[in-house]
C-alpha cells in the first residue's frame, strides 16, 4: 500500500544518543587528572569516534525500512547481511502512542510506539517516522473516528494537572490553597504558583533553618511535577469511535494515544487523598503491553458517572461494601506502622536527649502515621469480587485506594494461603494480566476468592 | 484433537513413580553439597543431611496435593496442603506449551509440561505422560466454541 519507507533520520540518532557515555568516559578520566594534552587527545578521539558511530547510523537507518501491506498490516524491515522481517498486525495491537517531543517537533518527526496487546507477540516498537506518515500508519492500524467527545474544561482540567502530579507536592499545594479558599477559580493554577515561593516563608515560621534544603528540594520537584502535569492538559481531549478510545493533548511533548477498547486489560480509577478533597477521580488505563501508570486519561467528577460509562462501556466499579474483618491479616498495617513507631520512639526520646531533632523525626511519623490511616481504610475495604460479568477489585497502596475493574478476558489467578489464613478462611489473591501487571488483594475471604476463581473457571 | 471428544472435566495427579523421581531431582543437590558439608565436620553434615531429607519429604508431600483440572474455560492447578496455592489459567490465554521427558521421568512413564500464557506460566511437574499430551491437545486446539472472537 505505501511501499517500502524510510524512517525519520531521527531514528538514527536514537542509536547516537545511547553511546554518549562512550565519549564522556575517557573525558572525565583526563579531566580528572587535569593534563590538558591528553584532554586534547581525548577529544580527537571522541571526534573519531562519534565519525565513526555516525557513519553506523547512517548504516542503521539505511538499512531499515517500513511497508504497510494491502490488508493494513506494518511490515518491519532490515536488510543489511542478514534479512530480518517483522510483522506487526493491526488486531495484535492494544494501543498506539503519537508523541511529539520538542526536539521531534523542531524536525518535523513523531515518535510512534505500537504496544502489542500480549507478552509474547513481539516487543513493544519505537518508530521515527515523518508527521505525515505517523498519522498514516496510526489511521490505518488503529483508526480513532472523533463520535464522541470530552474536553476537560475549569474545574476538571484543574483536576487533571493536580492529580497527575505526584501526592506529596499535591498535597502540600491543595493545603495551601484550600487556606485561600479559592482552589475552584478559574485562575487557580497561576495562584498555585504564586503560592510556591510563598511557602519558604511559611515553612520556616515553624521548621527549624536546617531544614530550609528539604522545603526547596521539595518545592522544585513539585514545580517540575506541577509544571509537568500542567503541560500535559493544554488542548488535552478524549474521543471515542470505531472501538477506540483516544485522548490528544500537551504543549512542550504533545501526546495521542489510542487504546483498542476490545484489548484495554484494566481500568483503574485512583482515590488518592486529593482526588477524594476536590471529589475529581482520575481514570487510568491499562491495555496489553501498555501500563499506562504514567498520566490519568480523564478525570470526572463524583455524579458523573454517566460520562465513564460513555467513554468506557462495561465499565464496573466494585461494589460500595466494607468486607468482613474477622481474622483478616495485620499485615496492612506493617509497612507504614513499623516505620511510624520507630520515628515516634525516636522522636520521644530526641525530646530529652537531642531536642533540635524533634521536628526532624516527627515529621516522616506523621507521614507514616497518615500510611497507617490509608492503611486502615485498606483493612475495612480491600477486596475482590464478580460484578456484573467483570471482575472488580479495591486495592490499597500508599495512600491511595485502587479501584480496578479487570477488562480483560483471559486474566490468569493465582489464590495463596498460609497456615493462618487457612485457619481463618482468607487468602491472598493475585491477578495476572495479558501485559505482565500484577494486582495483589491480601487477606480477602476465602469464599470471595473462591467466587473469583470460579467467575474465570465457569 | 475433537474439541467435542474432549473428556470434561479431566483430571490428572501425579503417579507415586513421577512423585519419585521429583523427589530424587530434588535429592541431587544435597547429595553434591553433602561431602563438603561433612568437611567441616561430622555432626554439620548429618544435621545438613537431615535438613535436607526434611526438605525433600517435604516436596514429596507436596506434590501428592498437586492436581491439574482442565474446564471448558480454564485450566486449574492445586498444590499444598499447609500453605496451598490454587492457580487458574483462562485457556484462552494459554499461548504455548513445552513438553519435556529425561531418561527417568520415561522409565516412570511421566512427562514435564510447561505452559505459557502473556504474563504468566506454570509448570505440571511429571504428570503421566498420555495425560500430558491429552492436555497439550486440548489446550492448544481451536479455542472453545463460546470463546472463539467474535
Amino acid at each position: 500500500m505505501t511501499g517500502l519507507r524510510r524512517y525519520h533520520p531521527l531514528h538514527a540518532v536514537g542509536f547516537l544518543r545511547k553511546t554518549l557515555l562512550l565519549y564522556l568516559l575517557p573525558l572525565v578520566q583526563v579531566l580528572f587528572e587535569r593534563d590538558w594534552d591528553a584532554l586534547r587527545t581525548a577529544l580527537e578521539q571522541d571526534l573519531a569516534l562519534f565519525a565513526f558511530l555516525t557513519a553506523v547510523s547512517g548504516v542503521i537507518l539505511h538499512a531499515s525500512r517500513w511497508e504497510l501491506d494491502q490488508e493494513g498490516a506494518l511490515h518491519l524491515r532490515w536488510n543489511l547481511i542478514v534479512e530480518r522481517r517483522r510483522l506487526i498486525r493491526s488486531r495484535e495491537l492494544a494501543v498506539v502512542q503519537i508523541e511529539r517531543p520538542l526536539l521531534a517537533r523542531l524536525t518535523g518527526a513523531n515518535l510512534v510506539t505500537l504496544y502489542p496487546a500480549a507478552r509474547g507477540q513481539g516487543k513493544t516498537a519505537r518508530l521515527y517516522l515523518t508527521r505525515r506518515d505517523a498519522a498514516l500508519l496510526a489511521d490505518t492500524l488503529m483508526p480513532a473516528p472523533p463520535e464522541q467527545e470530552y474536553h476537560p474544561r475549569g474545574g476538571e482540567r484543574l483536576a487533571l494537572v493536580l492529580l497527575g502530579t505526584n501526592s506529596l507536592s499535591t498535597l502540600l499545594l491543595v493545603f495551601l490553597s484550600l487556606r485561600e479558599g479559592r482552589v475552584y477559580t478559574p485562575s487557580a493554577e497561576l495562584l498555585a504558583l504564586t503560592q510556591l515561593s510563598q511557602t519558604a516563608a511559611w515553612v520556616a515560621r515553624w521548621l527549624p533553618a536546617g531544614l530550609a534544603w528539604l522545603l526547596t528540594g521539595l518545592t522544585v520537584l513539585f514545580g517540575l511535577s506541577l509544571a509537568r502535569s500542567f503541560g500535559h492538559t493544554v488542548h488535552y481531549r478524549v474521543w471515542r469511535g470505531g472501538g477506540v478510545l483516544a485522548s490528544r493533548g500537551g504543549l512542550f511533548r504533545r501526546v495521542e494515544r489510542r487504546f483498542r477498547l476490545d484489548r484495554v486489560s484494566c481500568a483503574d480509577v485512583r482515590l488518592s487523598p486529593v482526588a477524594r478533597l476536590l471529589r475529581r477521580y482520575p481514570v487510568y488505563l491499562s491495555a496489553g503491553c501498555y501500563k499506562g501508570t504514567e498520566t490519568p486519561l480523564f478525570v470526572y467528577r463524583a455524579g458523573q458517572e454517566k460520562l465513564l460509562e460513555e467513554l468506557l462501556p462495561g465499565l464496573r466499579m466494585p461494589p460500595a461494601r466494607r468486607v468482613p474483618i474477622g481474622g483478616r491479616s495485620l499485615a496492612f498495617f506493617l509497612p507504614a506502622g513499623i516505620p511510624c513507631a520507630l520515628f515516634a520512639l525516636l522522636a520521644l526520646v530526641s525530646r530529652q536527649v537531642m531536642p533540635e531533632l524533634t521536628v526532624l523525626l516527627a515529621l516522616p511519623a506523621l507521614v507514616f502515621f497518615a500510611g497507617v490511616l490509608a492503611a486502615v481504610e485498606g483493612f475495612f475495604r480491600e477486596g475482590a469480587w464478580p460484578s456484573d460479568g467483570r471482575l472488580t477489585f479495591r486495592r490499597q497502596k500508599g495512600l491511595r485506594m485502587h479501584c480496578g475493574c479487570v477488562f480483560s478476558p483471559a486474566p490468569g489467578l493465582v489464590m495463596s494461603q498460609n497456615p493462618w489464613a487457612v485457619v481463618k478462611r482468607r487468602a491472598d489473591l493475585t491477578l495476572v494480566l495479558p501485559g505482565g501487571t500484577r494486582w495483589n488483594v491480601r487477606s480477602i475471604p476465602l469464599d470471595d476468592g473462591e467466587r473469583c476463581a470460579q467467575f474465570l473457571e465457569e | 484433537m475433537n474439541n467435542s471428544a474432549e473428556p470434561h472435566p479431566l483430571r490428572v495427579t501425579l503417579t507415586p513413580r513421577a512423585r519419585a523421581v521429583l523427589c530424587l531431582w530434588a535429592a541431587l543437590p544435597g547429595v553434591f553439597a553433602a561431602p563438603f558439608v561433612f568437611w567441616q565436620g561430622l555432626i554439620w553434615g548429618a544435621a545438613f543431611c537431615a535438613g535436607w531429607a526434611l526438605l525433600v519429604f517435604l516436596l514429596g508431600l507436596r506434590a501428592a496435593s498437586f492436581t491439574a483440572e482442565l474446564g471448558p474455560r480454564a485450566l486449574t492447578i492445586r498444590l499444598g496442603v499447609v500453605f496451598p496455592v490454587r492457580r487458574v489459567l483462562p485457556r484462552r490465554g494459554i499461548t504455548s506449551a513445552l513438553v519435556f521427558r529425561t531418561p527417568l521421568l520415561r522409565l516412570a512413564g511421566a512427562s514435564v509440561l510447561v505452559l505459557f500464557s502473556p504474563g504468566m506460566w506454570a509448570a505440571l511437574p511429571g504428570i503421566p505422560a498420555r495425560q500430558a499430551d491429552l492436555l497439550c491437545r486440548a489446550l492448544l486446539a481451536a479455542p472453545p466454541p463460546e470463546e472463539a472472537p467474535s
